[in-house]
């Protein structure tokens, strides 16, 4: 592996939270006091919205006074639709919040359910779960670097990480029998053991990875272009960032070492041994040095999960809340009683309300379910990291220059299908 | 859910903060609960901004943070069938708190966009779904559906499936 | 800035850099496959579209009717007709998907208890005609061909 890229990019320095906020300053002065302002909009079918978000951008020249991000164009009513289902059935929705970290909304979902229930997840499943964790981890941040390039004006770019993706998707396939969709974590555990083979082709995806990641690299490293139009761009400290509820990387590249997988483990992170990457320079250049460092950290978990997983079964036995496997349901008349009950009347769900929260590539995603004692949640609430991501693009865009939004935009990190729910 | 009850699950850092709490509303804390490790209070409406200010503001709170903001609609309440539900995080303690206040029909909230700016979307999504109004909102329009629905489609009574809203035409012929 | 920065700066040579990554590619083995002509095998747990397995001796279909698959279905887009034989044992009469409403969430799979409905390996799904995407049991029955081979032994 190679050594993470905090010393490979030039000038990377610490600054303290005055002088970023000094920085920020110095780019809000841009508006003058009597602008000449124009509104135009921007989106929904802009190639650079990554969906469709509209903005109402107040201009003055090139100045952006002021934004009003809309969004709700993909609104599905996930949360009224699943009222109507029942704790099983809801795994799929949440595989269509964001479609390229389908596993983590599945976990983070499956994850509430169990501190509901007080089911007690095997550990051989929190190793596999950990593990596709950082597979999310790694596909999405590789896809990331290839948008933000290509936003930045370099198309070929993100074909080329397209590439690399594949070879994650692939893994994916093989594990849980999808690409995209992947529905794979179950309440309880998850839904099938790792395959034969799959160690062989995970430890050749994570050898080929950091090279390719050494080459996009020396691609883009000291490209006097991606410098100038990252280097002092979207400022945004991490009192904003508590402010407006951004979390995940673009937190953490504020200088604030806020991750889930350390302050509140859940899945096997308390049993992992990892740093949480920290950067300090707040604009879009230290956001890709964190997420970069990131996958060489979620290579390191993924080697630790799989040597040291434990035996055992996948899912838990409990004949109240789980669905059996299949194996068991072929061949025991118990496990056949427990899948028909399971199905036809749901699972048993003490009264009460729980709020948990996981550690997701773009942010702290969080469920909040309220049970009345039914087989069908009473509320379920998602409350997604994009959400307010998209939210905080007016005091993300204050002051900066039109030809920079695509830039922060796409370095937050935003998916609307995950906003609108 | 009987009040305090299961404090023993508490973890250290929560029950100081309960302590705190309790120490500074008193009775003002209307009901208080605990169910697997969350901590619940409920506080009437007229102190709803004074409650979550001062989470925000005390030293030994320090709930920097507003995790989420959401409505909830309990028809078999007679009375008070509308809940806004506030969750808090405290990034240096790394705590976690929810704060419940129960509304009547027509019964409105003061905005909490003053402390928490990230509240103006979850307050919009709140009052276009269960039809809370928050006073003091600077732009308290419909967010995620059309600017024209008719109706708060997460109440209980609102159907799934129907000609509701307004604007769903089932007849296209001719059309698309 | 010292000499070199500023010779490095004059001669493009971060660019250079970066496209020697291209000039290498330009000359390396192609990375896609083209689909119509060459298609891509899929593991053994692709979630392909359904199918319904019979019994490779009597040739009578797995499935008893139980109704699994449709209650668990989050999309419900399985509809079953069943009836009751002279003798007492349920007999499938209709059994219908509708692909359109379909999220391949391979639930029927998971809860069937004979091991009667299957994803398949089947991905060429692709029509021109909303009808096609309404499956009935002599298409599902059909598919079979395309089942998972470890699959067809259980």
């Amino acid at each position: 592996m190679s050594a993470p890229l905090e010393e490979k990019v030039e000038q990377r320095t610490r600054p303290t939270l005055e002088e970023l906020k000094e920085r920020k300053a110095r780019n809000r002065q841009r508006v003058s006091d009597n602008a000449e302002v124009m509104t135009i909009s921007m989106g929904p079918h802009h190639p650079s919205t990554h969906g469709v978000f509209r903005m109402d951008l107040d201009l003055d020249g090139e100045v952006i006074v002021d934004v009003r991000p809309e969004v709700g164009n993909l609104h599905r009513g996930m949360e009224k639709l699943a009222e109507s289902k029942t704790y099983h059935q809801i795994i799929p929705l949440t595989d269509r919040l964001h479609y390229v970290v389908s596993f983590s909304q599945n976990e983070g979902y499956c994850e509430a359910v169990e501190k509901l229930m007080g089911i007690e997840v095997p550990e051989r499943a929190k190793y596999i779960r950990s593990m596709c964790h950082e597979m999310c981890r790694i596909a999405n941040h590789i896809i990331w670097l290839g948008f933000l390039v290509m936003d930045l004006g370099a198309i070929t770019f993100q074909q080329i990480t397209f590439r690399e993706r594949e070879y994650i998707m692939d893994l994916w396939e093989m594990l849980t029998g999808a690409r995209l969709t992947h529905s794979f974590a179950r309440i309880g555990g998850v839904a099938k053991d790792i395959p034969d083979g799959f160690r062989e082709k995970m430890a050749a995806a994570l050898e080929v990875i950091p090279k390719r990641m050494a080459e996009y690299d020396r691609l883009i490293r000291n490209n006097r272009i991606f410098l100038a139009r990252g280097k002092d761009v979207g400022i945004f400290t991490s009192e904003d960032c508590a402010a407006w509820r951004v979390t995940g990387p673009t937190l953490r590249a504020a200088g604030c070492p806020r991750d889930l997988r350390k302050d509140e483990p859940f899945a096997a992170y308390d049993q992992l041994d990892f740093n949480v990457c920290v950067e300090y320079e707040a604009d879009v250049i230290a956001r890709y040095v964190l997420r970069m460092n990131e996958i060489y950290e979620s290579i390191k978990i993924i080697k630790q999960c799989l040597d040291e997983m434990p035996d055992g079964p996948v899912i838990a036995e409990d004949a109240f809340h789980v669905i059996p496997p299949k194996k068991d349901v072929l061949r025991s008349s118990a496990a056949m009683i427990q899948d028909f009950v399971q199905v036809f009347r749901g699972p048993q769900v003490p009264k009460g309300e729980v709020y948990k929260a996981v550690e997701t590539s773009q942010g702290e995603l969080a469920f909040y379910i309220v049970s009345d004692g039914s087989p069908k949640p009473q509320r379920l609430r998602i409350t997604t990291p994009c959400f307010y991501h998209c939210q905080a693009m007016q005091p993300l865009l204050q002051g900066e220059m039109l030809a920079d939004i695509v830039g922060i935009f796409c370095g937050v990190d935003v998916c609307l299908g995950s906003c609108d729910r | 859910m009987a009040a305090a009850k299961n404090i023993d699950e508490l973890s250290p850092a929560h029950k100081q903060v309960a302590s705190h709490l309790q120490g500074k509303f008193g009775k003002r804390l209307l009901e208080t609960s605990s169910f697997r490790g969350d901590l619940t209070y409920v506080v009437s409406p007229q102190d709803w901004l004074e409650v979550l200010t001062y989470c925000r503001d005390a030293e030994e709170l320090r709930f920097d943070r507003l995790d989420s903001l959401l409505g909830n609609h309990f028809p078999e309440r007679e009375d008070q069938p509308f809940e806004v539900i506030a969750h808090l995080v405290s990034i240096p303690h790394t705590t976690r708190i929810r704060i419940k206040t129960r509304l009547a029909e027509g019964e409105t909230l003061p905005t909490v966009t003053g402390v928490w700016p990230s509240a103006s979307f979850d307050e919009r999504e709140t009052w276009e779904m269960f039809g809370v109004v928050f006073e003091g909102h600077p732009n308290l329009t419909r967010l995620l559906t059309v600017p024209d629905f008719d109706g708060y489609p997460l109440r209980k009574d609102f159907p799934l499936q129907g000609r509701v809203g307004g604007r769903i035409r089932w007849n296209f012929k001719g059309e698309i | 800035m010292g000499l070199i920065d500023i010779i490095k700066k004059a001669t493009f040579f971060e660019i250079l850099q970066g496209m020697s990554v291209t000039g290498k590619y330009a000359a390396s083995k192609k990375f896609t496959i083209e689909y119509p002509k060459e298609k891509s095998i899929p593991y053994p747990r692709f979630r392909g579209s359904q199918a319904l397995l019979a019994d490779p001796v009597t040739g009578e279909l797995n499935c008893d009717a139980c109704h699994l698959c449709e209650t668990i279905c989050p999309s419900q887009c399985i509809t079953i007709e069943s009836s009751e034989t002279p003798d007492g044992k349920k007999s499938l009469d209709e059994f219908t998907i509708d692909l359109s409403r379909c999220v391949f969430c391979g639930f029927c799979e998971e809860v069937c208890p004979r091991a009667a409905i299957v994803m398949t390996a089947n991905y060429e799904l692709a029509s021109y005609d909303k009808r096609d995407f309404i499956l009935t049991k002599e298409w599902l029955i059909a598919n079979a061909v395309h089942a998972h081979k470890e699959l067809k032994g259980r």
